[in-house]
């Protein structure tokens, strides 16, 4: 069990918005990617390859973040408070920001 | 004290007035932006508010606080209320004001520190130094270009700002309500000449266009065609 202020129970403290930022970066970076590379014209079923390529980092992290939300009790026992509040911040984060991916305009005409 | 700081809103409120002001729209996409603008303002008002509330309440004497209005009620789900409703707004503007559907294209092609517009007319295409030409009552598409650094196309009472990339050709559409001469400017500092770069937009009469009274010239100059090649 980590105590509180040691590097192990720090990591788990900014490791929901660490993983809402890594996701939002890859996220942002694919998107001028896609843009660039037509992907919004091709299909990937009833969604474009673009809205797929932005989502995908998004669902990575929401997944990440309910894994380490499983986890996180186990690891620091009673210093499990802040740490689980970092990650459901993360989680939360993570689904406000890529909503509007999914039903904005992805690129400009 | 009191009374220079009431004298002073006359004169902030100057600023909402003009040719280049975002909260006197002549056009619908316009309008658009001003409301969002309006809505933020709101948004941020009702935030300041609850910040200026609780720095008040700071002041008075220690008393017990129910952290279930105060840090939930109100600094959580009451802050992510108003950030949310402004998204929204923000999202749904946005959505309007893009160049969907047909319309007018012009182009606009930008190099230190001027304009060239290029637009449709009687006999042909017109191309003009520092001078849009566009019928009134309809949307129209700039095609921007730029042919050294990066510019950015404005008309705050027509639209939304912007760049001009060189190498690239952006769009941005704008609309005039009624006829008349709107102001426009660079948006993105450019180097020495950037505050001197501005331009005029005539909107005509809807019956008048495209006007014949317009100089005919040959469409955009080829190097400003070869720098300008990917849509």
């Amino acid at each position: 069990m980590r105590r509180v202020g040691g590097m192990g129970w720090l990591g788990w403290l900014i490791a929901g918005p660490t993983v809402w930022a890594a996701a939002f970066s890859v996220a942002y970076g694919l998107h001028g990617l896609g843009c660039e590379l037509g992907w919004p014209a091709l299909s990937l079923g009833p969604v474009s390859l673009q809205r797929v390529a932005i989502a995908l980092p998004s669902l990575a992290a929401i997944l990440v973040c309910l894994v380490l939300l499983a986890r996180v009790k186990t690891a620091l026992g009673p210093e499990a408070g802040i740490p689980r509040l970092g990650l459901w911040i993360g989680l939360i984060a993570t689904l406000y920001t890529m909503a509007p991916v999914l039903v904005a305009t992805s690129c400009r005409v | 004290m009191k009374c220079a700081g009431f004298a002073t809103v006359p004169l902030l409120l100057a600023g909402c007035k003009g040719p280049l002001s975002t909260l006197s729209p002549a056009g619908p996409i316009a309008q658009d932006i001003a409301w969002l603008w309006w809505a933020l303002l709101a948004g941020a008002a009702l935030l300041a508010l609850l910040v200026f509330v609780l720095v008040a309440l700071s002041f008075g004497r220690p008393r017990e606080v129910p952290e279930k209005r105060w840090t939930f009620g109100l600094g959580v789900w009451f802050s992510l209320a108003v950030l949310t409703l402004t998204l929204a707004a923000a999202l749904w503007v946005g959505e309007r004001i893009l160049p969907h559907g047909p319309a007018l294209e012009v182009h606009a092609h930008a190099r230190q520190w001027s304009w060239t517009f290029s637009h449709p007319g009687a006999q042909g295409p017109n191309e003009a130094e520092g001078v849009l030409h566009i019928p009134a009552g309809q949307p129209v598409d700039v095609l921007i270009t730029s042919s050294d650094v990066i510019h950015s196309f404005w008309v705050p009472q027509l639209g939304g700002k912007m760049d001009a990339i060189p190498g690239r050709q952006n769009r941005l559409r704008i609309e005039a309500t009624r006829p008349g001469t709107y102001e426009g400017l660079c948006a993105e500092f450019c180097g020495l000449e950037h505050a001197s770069m501005r331009f005029e937009v005539i909107a005509h009469d809807p019956a008048d266009w495209p006007p014949a009274s317009l100089p005919v010239s040959p469409p955009l100059s080829p190097p400003a065609l070869m720098e300008a090649p990917r849509p």
